[in-house]
């Protein structure tokens, strides 16, 4: 477990609106996805996923939906709105100047 | 513009959620269960059993409780509901102990009722405005060379229209009117206004109208009068055709034109509330030609749109030109200065210092006993949340947040606040129907409207938020501190003495405060206790007082010399009256005046005697020993050489060893000096006060110094006899008879001098009431700490018992813990009062020392045995303790 890295604070949110930019997704898919996409290195626990899905929600940066899943199984899916698409390339900016930051001081220092 | 929207928006949503609640919480478990089905699905797949497939899903996921409540937490769906939830558990944990809780409430409402008083109180007094429309508009206006202005530099001021209105008052402080009804004839405190006063204010009569501009003219001479709601109640009976009726005003024929609403307040302030408001006329106000006649008060309401800075620049304009345009009268012509009629402004630095003083030594006193109420309560809470520490562990380690259950355990005492606070808004109800019905020994009548109106409630809410926050915030962090393990273990901290330290200092605090409130109430008890045995220095037992007041300007001097004679001698010839005098008021009688003196021949010193003006046979009458010398005489008269008689402390002050009779004095001042001979130094007499310390008093004689031609007169009459309550009726109709216009009210000495006692009655009842409640307070909290010492420690008590104590040792032991708390808040105590009660020595009888060491000490002693008792109830108990039982106790 502890190979696995924790999530910085305030990255769920740049990850979640990532994975819905290329199509809206369930809460389920969107674990998955961060997961496949990060080669295991990165889990996301369902105790932060859901509050997190739903405050994006509440800031109007999702909308949500019930649509059908496999097996007639019912889904609330999330997709990105106008807005979260604009806090997407803000906070994509945000990260980039930031990781770029933390890249340099490790080079250098 | 776009905040506005996203409020609107986020309000929707709140009631949206409210009520879609349901709905939202069966999607969230939907949605939380369809991620479930899938990790099972995936378990399955990786070749679980479906039993071991959910059981790790489940553990994958956490606590889904957990994952909810923050959820819910995002949709702020709980906000409401947790209130609720919170009120409804908080009113189920106060109900368990409902006796308790009712003391508490009780206590709350004590403090909190008798705060919301004295602010109303405090308000009515010094803060409140008058009843006027938009009264934030009006000021009080001086301008000129003093604070009153002449009538025709008034009707300048009027003309240069910088007012929306500028109405006048006339400032004479005696404002008495002789109104005869029936065949009495009484005094009655008047205002005397102009004709648009009550247009200015904007006040809706509840009979009648206000005066006109043109019928209300004074070079009219109107006779026209308004009635306040409680003249026209209670000394006209509440005559309902009392529109158009002729009253006998200083035996003039004046016309009722309305009468005022009930709760109308005076622009004066100070509750102060004239009977009368009789319009402006030649008689009341004789020199309306004389520009340098200064005797009206100005109000005027700003326009609309005006600052009071550009009005009060706009009349300095005005001011000066008519300075310029009337030097010889508007000398110094040059003061302007604009007034608010509410708030702190219209506070007067100097003057209304000793009643801010009084109301902030009263406010102390009222904020103590909440605090000491306060102190209770969260003592309460504090023993509750200690014996509660498992239900708070238990609700901490399921995953309530700290700041949930301290929120939770604050709603408790909120609750309790608020009930408190419902409970002090009764007291001040009921204070308030009281307070207003105890009648002032003030010269002038005093109305005060204690409605509960919103500021009282904006105070009362004020003081309930302030209270629930010092009752519960501190247990609730305390409560909610302890470590899990030994909680939920049910280990009682048994040996550790810290846990209770907070609430020993709550304790030891409440004794100290309920010490210094009882010395306090002590002191003033000393007081009245002197004050009750001092001896006024004349006669108080065999004497009667008649205060008469001759209407004005009827007399001429000569006639009202004869008016005097003829009712002294008449007063003494009446059978069983040995003597009688008259004097331009009585000592003790509310009435201070100074004179400027200085001893012949000594051109520095000069000095200011208390003045009192006397008839002839005035000392003989009040039985005031004439040491040296001579009392004045019928000869001591106008055309005769000016007399005076002196006291001893006087002569003994500025003559030292000489002998003053026979010396001179300079009366007055500037080119006002005349030298007026020494005829007699009499024995010392109380002057003001009862309390006061000794006072220089010079005397002059009646028929030199006296006013005859109109206004107040004192008449005394010694009776022979020890009853002169049986004497009040013949000198009433002596009087009368000789002019039935004169106003007449006739007292013995013995209920007038019961006036003197007044404000130091009303203190030393005040604050031992409050000083009581304090005790009693501080006692509860004793006891319930005893009480929690005794339960805590019932298992090591055991102990003690089985290894040996016997049960006095082990009550001898808790009543040592109890009384070394007394012991120290005692002592914390005394050292604030020493310190505390310095201040108070203005306020007390002379001869009261504030560190009296019989009061402190007795007080102590008090307190000692009152804490001894209440520790001794609750210490029993631990006598009670069965060993056996005691140590299966956990």
């Amino acid at each position: 477990m502890n190979s696995k890295a924790d999530l910085l604070q305030g990255t769920l949110d740049l990850l979640i609106l990532k994975t819905l930019a290329l199509e809206p997704m369930h809460g389920w898919g969107i674990s998955l996805r961060i997961q496949q996409i990060s080669k295991d290195v990165l889990q996301v626990q369902q105790g932060s996923l859901y509050p997190a899905l739903h405050r994006l929600e509440q800031k109007g940066w999702i909308d949500a939906e019930w649509g059908d899943s496999d097996n007639n199984r019912k889904a609330k899916y999330y997709r990105l709105s106008r807005s979260g698409r604009k806090q997407l390339e803000l906070e994509t900016s945000n990260w980039e100047r930031l990781s770029a930051a933390v890249r340099q001081i490790l080079e250098t220092a | 513009m776009l905040k506005v929207k996203l409020m609107s928006k986020i309000f929707q949503f709140r009631l949206f959620s409210l009520f879609r609640k349901r709905r939202v919480e069966s999607e969230l478990v939907a949605e939380l269960r369809f991620h479930l089905e899938k990790q099972i699905e995936v378990n399955i797949a990786a070749g679980m059993s479906p039993t071991d497939a959910r059981a790790a899903a489940l553990r994958l996921f956490g606590g889904i409780e957990q994952i909810k409540e923050d959820c819910r937490a995002v949709h702020r769906l709980n906000l409401i509901e947790n209130l609720l939830q919170d009120i409804r558990y908080g009113a189920r944990g106060l109900m368990r102990t409902p006796l308790l809780m009712l003391v508490a409430a009780v206590s709350i409402g004590l403090g909190i009722g008798a705060n919301i008083t004295i602010f109303s109180l405090f308000h009515a007094v010094l803060l409140d405005g008058p009843t006027a429309r938009k009264p934030e508009h009006l000021m009080h206006v001086v301008a000129g060379n003093s604070n009153q202005i002449s009538y025709l530099n008034f009707t300048d001021l009027q003309q240069s229209e910088l007012f929306d209105t500028l109405a006048a008052y006339k400032a004479d402080p005696e404002n008495l009117v002789n109104l005869r009804f029936g065949n009495e004839t009484k005094a009655v405190y008047s205002q005397f206004v102009s004709a648009n006063y009550f247009d200015l204010l904007g006040v809706q009569l509840i009979l009648g109208r206000a005066f006109a501009a043109n019928e209300a003219r004074p070079e009219a001479d109107p006779h026209l009068v308004i009635l306040s709601y409680g003249c026209w109640l209670r000394r006209l009976g509440g005559d309902a055709a009392i529109l158009g009726r002729v009253l006998n005003l200083n035996g003039h024929a004046y016309t009722v034109l309305g009468v005022l609403p009930k709760d109308f307040r005076s622009v004066i302030g100070y509750g102060v509330a004239p009977e009368l408001y009789v319009a402006l006329n030649r008689e009341l106000m004789p020199y309306l030609e004389t520009r340098a006649g200064n005797a009206l008060n100005m109000i005027g309401r700003l326009p609309d749109g005006a600052t009071r800075a550009q009005i009060s620049a706009a009349l300095r304009v005005v001011v000066r030109r008519l300075a310029k345009q009337y030097p010889d009268d508007n000398k110094n012509f040059e003061q302007v200065r604009l007034k608010a009629v509410s708030g702190l402004d219209r506070l007067n630095g100097n003057d209304d210092l000793p009643v801010l003083l009084f109301f902030t030594l009263l406010t102390i006193v009222v904020g103590l006993v909440l605090l000491i109420a306060c102190a209770n309560v969260a003592g309460l809470f504090l023993a509750r949340g200690a014996s509660r520490r498992r239900e708070i562990a238990i609700r901490l380690a399921i995953g309530a947040g700290r700041g949930r259950v301290v929120r939770q355990l604050l709603t408790e005492t909120l609750l309790l606040a608020v009930v408190g606070t419902a409970l002090g808004l009764l007291f001040d109800w009921c204070a308030a129907a009281l307070l207003v019905r105890i009648p002032l020994p003030l010269p002038v009548p005093i109305e005060f409207h204690l409605a509960l109106d919103h500021r009282m409630l904006f105070y009362a809410l004020a003081l309930c938020a302030l209270t629930t926050l010092v009752c519960g915030l501190v247990p609730a962090l305390q409560s909610t501190r302890s470590s899990l393990t030994p909680a939920l273990k049910q280990e009682l901290a048994q040996f550790s003495h810290r846990r209770l330290t907070l609430r020993n200092v709550l304790v030891a605090g409440q004794v100290a405060v309920s010490l210094v409130l009882l010395v306090t109430s002590s002191l003033f008890l000393r007081s009245l206790l002197v004050i009750g045995h001092t001896d006024p220095g004349f006669d108080i037992d065999r004497t009667l007082t008649a205060e008469l007041r001759l209407p004005p300007n009827r007399y001429t001097r000569s006639q009202g010399e004869t008016f005097l004679e003829q009712a002294v001698d008449r007063l003494s010839q009446l059978p069983g009256i040995a003597s009688a005098a008259c004097a331009n008021y009585l000592p003790l009688s509310f009435n201070d005046r100074n004179d400027v003196v200085r001893v012949d021949g000594d051109s520095e010193a000069q000095f200011n005697p208390a003045e009192q003006v006397v008839g002839h046979d005035y000392f003989s009458t009040m039985q005031v020993p004439v040491l040296r010398g001579r009392e004045f005489s019928r000869r001591d008269r106008e055309g005769a050489p000016h007399v005076a008689i002196i006291n001893e402390t006087l002569a003994h002050h500025h003559f030292a060893e000489q002998d003053p009779v026979g010396k001179r004095l300079i009366y007055g001042w500037g080119d006002h000096t005349e030298p007026i001979e020494i005829v007699g130094i009499v024995r010392d007499t109380k002057y003001l006060t009862l309390g006061e310390d000794q006072r220089e008093i010079l005397y002059l004689p009646y028929l030199q110094y006296g006013v005859l031609t109109g206004g107040s007169i004192s008449l005394v009459a010694r009776t022979q006899g020890d009853a002169p309550r049986r004497f009040l009726t013949a000198v009433k109709q002596s009087i009368r008879q000789a002019d039935p216009t004169v106003a007449l009210e006739v007292h013995i000495m013995r209920d007038i001098l019961a006036l003197a006692f007044w404000p130091t009655r009303f203190m030393t009842t005040m604050l031992g009431v409050m000083g009581a409640l304090g005790l009693l307070l501080a006692m509860v909290g004793l006891h319930g700490v005893i009480s929690y010492a005794v339960a805590r420690r019932t298992n090591e008590i055991g102990i003690r018992m089985a290894l040996g104590a016997s049960r006095a040792q082990v009550l001898r032991m808790i009543l040592a813990d109890g009384l070394s708390l007394v012991a120290a808040g005692a002592a914390v105590g005394l050292l604030v009062s020493a310190a505390a009660t310095g201040p108070l020595s203005a306020l007390l009888a002379a001869g009261v020392r504030t560190l009296d060491p019989l009061i402190f000490a007795g007080v102590t002693l008090a307190l000692a045995l009152v804490a001894t008792g209440s520790s001794l109830v609750a210490a029993r108990r631990s006598m009670l303790i069965d060993p056996i039982i005691a140590l299966r106790y956990d």
